[in-house]
């Protein structure tokens, strides 16, 4: 799309932009149905994985300076694998984003704009994301650094303002559904953090090698305490058994603060907060997209794209008829999906590719010690 | 430059097209607020009747009060409360009866401002969990709206309020519910506090009592006091007012009270003295076969508001004394009320689950255990720590 270069805060606010809109919406929720009391012990036990996790891509990376995944699945497999899997990201990113736009639409629909047709709340978002897109990463980046901050002073808030209604015993009984739940099956929840694809496509965007590993560890320790607060608050303050399909599991939070006889209702404020910041990821996920269009095709003006991009989001957020529907095509899409391709097919890729590299260090070592 | 306005002026046209409610116009003089919502029992099985109370804007009130009137009980209206405007339907769910009354009255129902929701005894005795789940999931609906059970019909609650010193129903409204905060005759049940007790499995939902009062002159006005009792989602039974304060102290929500205990120093005369928590009150439950043990210490600051003079206020001896037999005046109602809510009601409304929950390393075991069945078998042991000071300027 554009060379430019992206410093280490404009990094952070990108990965952590991606990784806290899902936080916004399901996440929380789905974390808790799945290990319940023990959501806080299993988060930390999952974020210590990402962080493994993100340890090795690191070093894997590093084996490829200035090549993102796309360049390193193209290393890999050739042009070929790396149309097919270029074509899947797009895919998976285009997918994500329709689910979100209509998650987080109809969520607003359901609470303050019931009398507008969900349609025209996706256009509006889909038309401003193409609007944004329109001005490069630059802009998308720098705009993000002023969001960002509001958005997570929105959640430290809800924690805070949320505390008169919680029962801290919630987190008891410890482990859960047991050991094995929280430890073994409770690994699945690492979909919580299948937004740090991002941190695959920055490799080229950055300045310094080095930069990669502080975007990534501060990004990830970062989005895990908002995670912990965010669903913290949700357990402490909904039974257990009470299972929440709001599409906005935050807006349960924000609608039960009240500050006192005159400050009460003041969910409005934070929808005025999260809509900007929901413009936010898609933007940064339709820059992705683009790019790795870009990438495949080699065009050199993908701006044109942008449209046709624009409407496949609107035509994919389109395609459930009802809540239900999205739902199950958000938990098994994102939830699964997201386990398998980022960090399964991921790692699977930059093994291979450095095998594949080491090897052919050492066959030309070889061939220069024969000579 | 031009390609940017042009750009962020085509936003704001497309925004404010969209957004803009030019066609669904719906401003405040298009919605009628509800400010307390009854339920009663339906003339069959699966039917409700649902009282919907509205308030009567002030600058209408004198045109609408006659217009209500025919709607209203004629006590209601003769007690000065026409600025409010009272309905009732038959109906199959509260929906259903909210849009039967938007279709009856000119404007829409809104329910942002509803600060009452009242079940009539029979109907909570029949269960109010779907009804609490509804209206949890209203969009508009405050979480801090207050659960109340009346002993009388919902409808006849709602069309008794004799608000004296207050010019509107819905403030009245507002007042009466925090009386708990100097009384202690009644707790704080809001649908967020009714709904989370209902589904959690460390304890019983309990929300507030009241009932209609006639006074001699055939004046009818409402009183809150005491609590209402559920088992799983069913009305099993009341506290009294003065049961409540033995429940405020046991879940710590006590912010202070009044309290008249026989004089130790004379059997015909009577001391009262004003109640707080001196340190929050320590709950323990041990778990032990067969039956749970729960330990419970009072920490409590007393001081003298009302007494004879037969006594001296400098002697140790009678502080003791008095102190003594406050401690074990309470300690005889904390026990009571232990007894009453395990043998009589097998309901933990002061959720004392939470203590025992830490005993449980996994869910299946704390829901094998079943402590809400569990409570009705629990011994209980009580210490009352009671500190004296004297309010009199003169002794």
């Amino acid at each position: 799309m554009d060379s430019y270069k992206i410093k280490v805060l404009e990094g952070i606010c990108l990965v952590v932009t991606i990784l806290l809109t899902h936080v916004l919406l399901s996440v929380p929720s789905a974390l808790i149905t799945q290990t319940a009391s023990s959501t806080l012990l299993n988060i930390v036990y999952v974020a210590i994985i990402t962080l493994i996790f993100f340890f090795i891509i690191y070093k894997l990376f590093s084996l490829f300076p200035g090549n993102n995944i796309i360049d390193i699945s193209g290393f890999l497999g050739g042009k070929v694998f790396k149309f097919i899997y270029g074509f899947i990201y797009i895919i998976y990113i285009l997918g994500m984003s329709a689910i979100i736009i209509r998650l987080f639409s109809e969520g607003i629909s359901l609470i303050s704009l019931s009398h507008i047709n969900v349609t025209f709340i996706i256009l509006t978002f889909v038309v401003a994301v193409g609007i944004t897109n329109y001005f490069g990463l630059k802009s998308i980046s720098r705009l993000n650094i002023f969001i960002l901050p509001i958005m997570i002073l929105s959640i430290i808030f809800l924690y805070f303002a949320s505390t008169g209604e919680y029962t801290f015993e919630r987190i008891f009984p410890i482990l859960g559904y047991g050991a094995k739940e929280t430890f073994v099956d409770g690994i699945s929840n690492i979909f919580a953090y299948s937004g740090i694809y991002v941190l695959f496509f920055l490799f080229p965007l950055l300045t310094r090698v080095s930069d990669f590993k502080k975007i990534g560890i501060s990004s990830i320790l970062i989005y895990t305490v908002l995670l912990l607060l965010s669903v913290s608050a949700l357990l402490f303050s909904i039974p257990q058994v009470a299972e929440t399909s709001s599409p906005l599991s935050l807006y349960i939070l924000a609608r039960q603060i009240n500050l006192g006889e005159y400050i009460q209702n003041i969910d409005a404020f934070f929808l005025l907060i999260w809509i900007p910041f929901l413009f936010e990821y898609l933007s940064i996920n339709m820059h992705f997209a683009l790019s790795t269009f870009k990438q495949l095709t080699n065009t050199k003006y993908s701006k044109g794209m942008i449209y046709c991009f624009c409407a496949i989001i609107f035509v994919l957020s389109l395609l459930s008829n009802n809540m239900a529907e999205i739902n199950m095509l958000n938990n098994s899409f994102y939830k699964y999906t997201s386990i398998v391709f980022v960090f399964i097919i991921g790692i699977i890729i930059l093994v291979s590719a450095s095998i594949k590299k080491l090897i052919q260090n050492l066959t030309k070592r070889g061939t220069q010690n024969n000579a | 430059m031009l390609k940017k306005i042009t750009y962020i002026i085509a936003i704001i046209i497309f925004c404010a097209t969209v957004f803009s409610s030019y066609l669904n116009e719906q401003d405040i003089d298009d919605s009628a607020y509800v400010i307390a919502l009854g339920i009663d029992d339906g003339t069959d099985d699966n039917s409700i009747e649902l009282t919907i109370q509205i308030a009567i804007p002030s600058e209408n009130g004198s045109s609408s009060s006659s217009a209500s009137s025919e709607e209203s009980s004629s006590s209601s209206s003769e007690k000065g409360s026409s600025d409010t405007l009272i309905k009732t339907i038959e109906c199959k769910s509260i929906d259903s009866g909210l849009d039967s009354a938007n279709s009856i009255i000119s404007k829409k129902i809104n329910l942002s401002h509803c600060k009452f929701i009242v079940f009539s005894e029979k109907i909570a005795s029949k269960g109010i969990s779907d009804y609490i789940y509804t209206l949890e999931n209203n969009v508009e609906l405050r979480s801090n709206c207050n659960i109340l059970v009346s002993s009388n019909d919902a409808k006849e609650f709602l069309e008794s309020p004799n608000p004296v010193l207050e010019n509107s129903t819905s403030k009245y409204y507002e007042i009466i519910t925090t009386n708990n905060k100097y009384a202690g005759y009644t707790v704080p049940a809001t649908l967020n506090t009714v709904y989370s007790s209902m589904y959690d499995t460390f304890g019983e939902a309990c929300t507030m009592l009241g009932e209609v009062e006639n006074s001699d002159d055939n004046e009818k006005n409402i009183i809150l006091g005491g609590i209402a009792v559920f088992k799983e989602d069913k009305l099993v039974g009341t506290l009294s007012a003065d049961e409540t304060i033995p429940y405020l102290i046991i879940t710590n929500k006590l912010e202070e009270s009044e309290m008249s205990i026989v004089s130790p120093f004379s059997d015909n005369k009577s001391m009262d003295f004003h109640l707080s928590l001196s340190s929050k009150t320590r709950t323990n439950v041990s778990i032990q076969e067969p039956a749970p043990h729960i330990t419970t210490s009072v920490s409590l600051l007393a001081t003298i508001v009302s007494s004879s003079a037969d006594f001296d206020s400098s002697s140790h001896e009678d502080i003791n004394k008095i102190e003594q037999a406050l401690a074990d005046h309470i300690k005889n109602q904390i026990t009571n009320y232990y007894e009453k809510t395990a043998k009589e009601f097998k309901a933990d409304i002061a959720e004392l689950g939470r203590h025992a929950v830490y005993n449980f390393p996994t869910i299946n075991d704390w829901k094998s255990y079943n402590w809400l069945d569990k409570y009705e078998t629990a011994t209980f042991e009580v210490n009352v720590d009671v500190d004296l000071e004297s309010s009199y300027f003169i002794s």
